[in-house]
């Protein structure tokens, strides 16, 4: 993995969040996101709120085409204890490579549409 | 089959009739002896089949439009197949077509067509991503280094230049591999396979014997799969649809996978390849990185994978690739691979798994094998 650190996300800042997802009645399984309530497949399943924090399962950093002056950011896997594994963006700090094995949290980024981050937990090994 | 390139010049149109018009020309046959038709295409719209074979003058029969994202073509020789076991025909064309350069380039445009896909897409989820991740862990559970990925590319890419239909036919070293742009790491630019490409694809299926004098290329087995729903926090290195697929397929036709002399798998990443090498049974679970340092999936090697280049030389025009992949490999059963020659080839094995997105493990797997 060889992206320059200095260029990966932004500092961690945001509000401390936890998601919604369901549990497959017949497996224990989860998924996320959650089965929509008024899916004729929702009775297959059941609601549940996720742990605040998870563990980077798997990561890549996203290179943008030079051309659209957008810089890397990091995408990452995170395995939740509830047996469900979710996608998302991971903001790291300047100096901080991702690891799988790193523990993060999960984090408001649009608050009116729902939509979510992942941040290192501060304190964690790195 | 047509080369695979960019063809601004052309209209998918002009792409779809020159490769079903070589076929035919290929099988000594005519438009009038065709009984039904195949069109796989994934971007292309509503009943591109009666549109691009409006023109040549091959209306009337029954035509199939077939749409199943990366295994569209092998989708539709599976359909062919059917149709000719219970009778319903005995010769019928089959072809893929695709023009991505028309999409503008760039990483292929996620459908968002469910709310798990569009939330994920917002996020950021892209094809090359989800290959990536696989790279990642890879490299982490068996403690490789990004040097393996880059050495598919290096013998695919080697492979495509003895291939004068593929699009990208310049030999690479695993220096270039490596200092080639990064896109998604551990993948770089030429880890990727070309998504500016366009090209057209079409073979001829028969129960009939063949009046060309050449040996006829047997289909041994077609099978084809749907992915599970992906749930909990499963192992993204077991590339179980694959592995299922071919596992059907095996027992068709009533081989082992070390019957097997030559294949052409959907390495779309270079990480794909070698997940493949193990899911088809061309390698024990966890050698999957042996066979290819001990260069058995190479030309001259005890098992030849992607002697055409592959997806990451020739190109990957999302329709046509499974059926261009049932080309090669009757070209090879039939000695006719000029400079790719895998010498005796007698049994050949096509795979394409595509769709790997939105919750389920790839959405669609198909493998065949052919035999003379």
């Amino acid at each position: 993995m060889s992206a320059d650190p200095a260029a990966l996300g932004r500092a961690p800042s945001r509000a401390a969040i936890t998601l919604k997802a369901s549990r497959q009645r017949s497996t224990g399984l989860g998924v996320f996101p959650a089965i929509p309530r008024h899916s004729p497949s929702a009775p297959g399943f059941e609601d549940i709120t996720l742990s605040p924090e998870a563990e980077l399962y798997s990561f890549t950093v996203i290179h943008p085409n030079p051309r659209s002056g957008e810089a890397p950011f990091v995408l990452v896997y995170a395995d939740f204890v509830e047996n469900v594994r979710v996608f998302g963006v991971l903001d790291l700090p300047g100096d901080i490579a991702p690891r799988i094995g790193m523990r993060l949290r999960t984090v408001a980024d649009d608050a009116e549409a729902g939509t979510y981050r992942f941040e290192l937990v501060e304190g964690a090994s790195t | 089959m047509t080369s695979f390139g960019r063809r601004p010049d052309l209209s998918m149109q002009d792409l779809a009739q020159e490769a079903v018009l070589g076929a035919l020309a290929d099988a000594g046959l005519q438009t009038s002896d065709v009984q039904a038709l195949y069109n796989s295409n994934v971007y292309g719209g509503m009943v591109l089949g009666q549109v691009l074979m409006r023109d040549l003058g091959i209306t009337g029969p029954a035509l199939y439009n077939v749409e199943n994202a990366c295994a569209s073509g092998a989708t539709a020789v599976h359909l062919a197949c059917q149709a000719l076991r219970l009778g319903l025909y005995d010769t019928v064309v089959v072809w893929g077509v695709e023009q991505l350069t028309r999409l503008g380039g760039g990483t292929i445009p996620l459908q968002r067509n469910d709310y798990k896909t569009e939330l994920y897409a917002s996020q950021g989820m892209t094809l090359p991503t989800v290959y990536a991740m696989r790279g990642t862990r890879y490299l982490h559970e068996r403690s490789e280094s990004v040097d393996l990925l880059a050495s598919i590319a290096v013998k695919n890419r080697q492979h495509g230049s003895l291939n004068p239909y593929a699009q990208q036919r310049k030999p690479v070293t695993l220096e270039e591999v490596l200092q080639s742009r990064p896109v998604a790491e551990p993948l770089t630019l030429l880890q990727c396979c070309p998504s500016a490409v366009d090209g057209a694809a079409a073979v001829i299926l028969t129960t009939k014997i063949p009046s060309s004098g050449r040996r006829a290329v047997r289909i041994l087995a077609s099978a084809v799969q749907s992915g599970h729903l992906e749930i909990g926090c499963d192992d993204i290195l077991d590339a179980e649809i694959t592995a299922r697929t071919a596992r059907l397929a095996y027992e068709q036709a009533g081989i082992s996978p070390k019957d097997v002399d030559v294949v052409e798998l959907h390495d779309a990443f270079t990480i794909a390849e070698l997940l493949y090498y193990e899911a088809l049974g061309l390698a024990p679970d966890g050698d999957g990185a042996g066979l290819l340092r001990d260069g058995e999936t190479a030309l001259g090697g005890r098992v030849p994978v992607n002697p055409s280049g592959g997806l990451l030389a020739k190109g990957h025009p999302l329709g046509a690739t499974g059926v261009a992949q049932m080309v090669e490999i009757a070209w090879q059963l039939e000695g006719r691979a000029e400079g790719r020659q895998v010498e005796g080839a007698r049994i050949g094995l096509t795979q394409c798994t595509g769709g790997g997105i939105a919750g389920v493990d790839h959405a669609a797997s198909s493998v065949h094998l052919l035999g003379v």
